[in-house]
């Protein structure tokens, strides 16, 4: 099954690492997104199974970006990515509708089983 | 008042940022540092390295930590994080190394809970270029090295407690 992904961060490193991952495994990166106003934006038009969100990003962060499009798309499947510290933005994030978490540095396996993990939820 | 290094308080902050270093190249380049003598700053002025990547303190604690390297260290670095040749700085590859700081950083703040701080980090600063110096406000910073196999990364925190 090929799964659509929405990579948001503002880090152009962190988008391609992210994507030469999901792309090994055969998942369509159906777009990138810079911060959470792009990512809003780009929600809409693109509808992903599934949206990889930073936390700390200029003009819009994650969280208040998840809140705008669980708000808009109940059913969207987001979740976001934090370095160690910022626990307790994780769980605003997951109040505001975040499915799950990962951790910078990424280990592969865990990023994976998070997506196939919030296709479930 | 000039915030000296040595009190106690302010060598727990170095030495949050020094683990959080310390953890944080383990995990991304696969080996862990080896970590070499402090060396307390005399002077206001820092020397930096030929590549340096600058975050600043907020919150509880005011100042700045800076990542230093050669560019051949740098180089390399960005080499194994991209799981390719980087043959020169490029977007990729700064962004690459601004992220590693950001990993430290985050894992540094981490720390800092622990010890009852509230930080937070602002966005890294690249600056590259030979013969540099930095002046940082009312701090002395010490610098702590840790050697890799590529090379090594000077870590320079000049930290205060906020006002």
């Amino acid at each position: 099954m090929s799964i659509r992904i929405l990579i948001v961060d503002d880090a152009p490193f962190m988008r391609r690492t992210l994507a030469k991952l999901f792309e090994e495994k055969g998942w369509e990166v159906v777009g990138e997104a810079g911060n959470g106003k792009e990512a809003v934006d780009q929600f809409g038009a693109l509808q992903p199974d599934i949206v990889t969100m930073d936390i700390t990003m200029p003009e819009m962060d994650g969280i208040t970006a998840v809140k705008e499009i669980v708000a808009a798309h109940p059913a969207a499947r987001i979740i976001m990515c934090s370095a160690v510290g910022q626990q307790d933005m994780i769980v605003d994030a997951v109040k505001a509708g975040a499915k799950d978490f990962i951790v910078k540095p990424f280990q592969k396996d865990r990023v994976l089983a998070a997506v196939e993990g919030a296709l479930k939820k | 008042m000039i915030n000296e290094p040595r009190s106690a308080a302010s060598l727990d902050y170095v030495r949050a940022f020094v683990q959080a270093a310390e953890r944080v190249l383990g995990e991304v380049l696969g080996e862990v540092p080896t970590k070499g003598t402090p060396i307390f700053q005399k002077e206001p002025s820092i020397g930096l390295q030929e590549v340096n990547v600058t975050v600043g303190i907020t919150g509880d604690l005011q100042g700045q930590v800076n990542f230093g390297m050669d560019m051949t260290t740098a180089l390399a670095i960005a080499s194994t994080m991209m799981m390719e040749t980087v043959a020169a700085l490029d977007e990729m590859s700064i962004s690459a190394l601004q992220e590693l700081s950001n990993m430290i950083s985050g894992n540094a703040r981490f720390f800092l809970n622990d010890l009852g701080v509230k930080s937070d980090i602002t966005p890294p600063t690249m600056l590259v270029g030979k013969d540099m110096s930095a002046t940082w406000h009312r701090i002395r910073a010490m610098a702590v090295p840790l050697e890799i196999s590529s090379g090594k990364i000077l870590v320079t925190v000049g930290i205060r407690q906020g006002e």
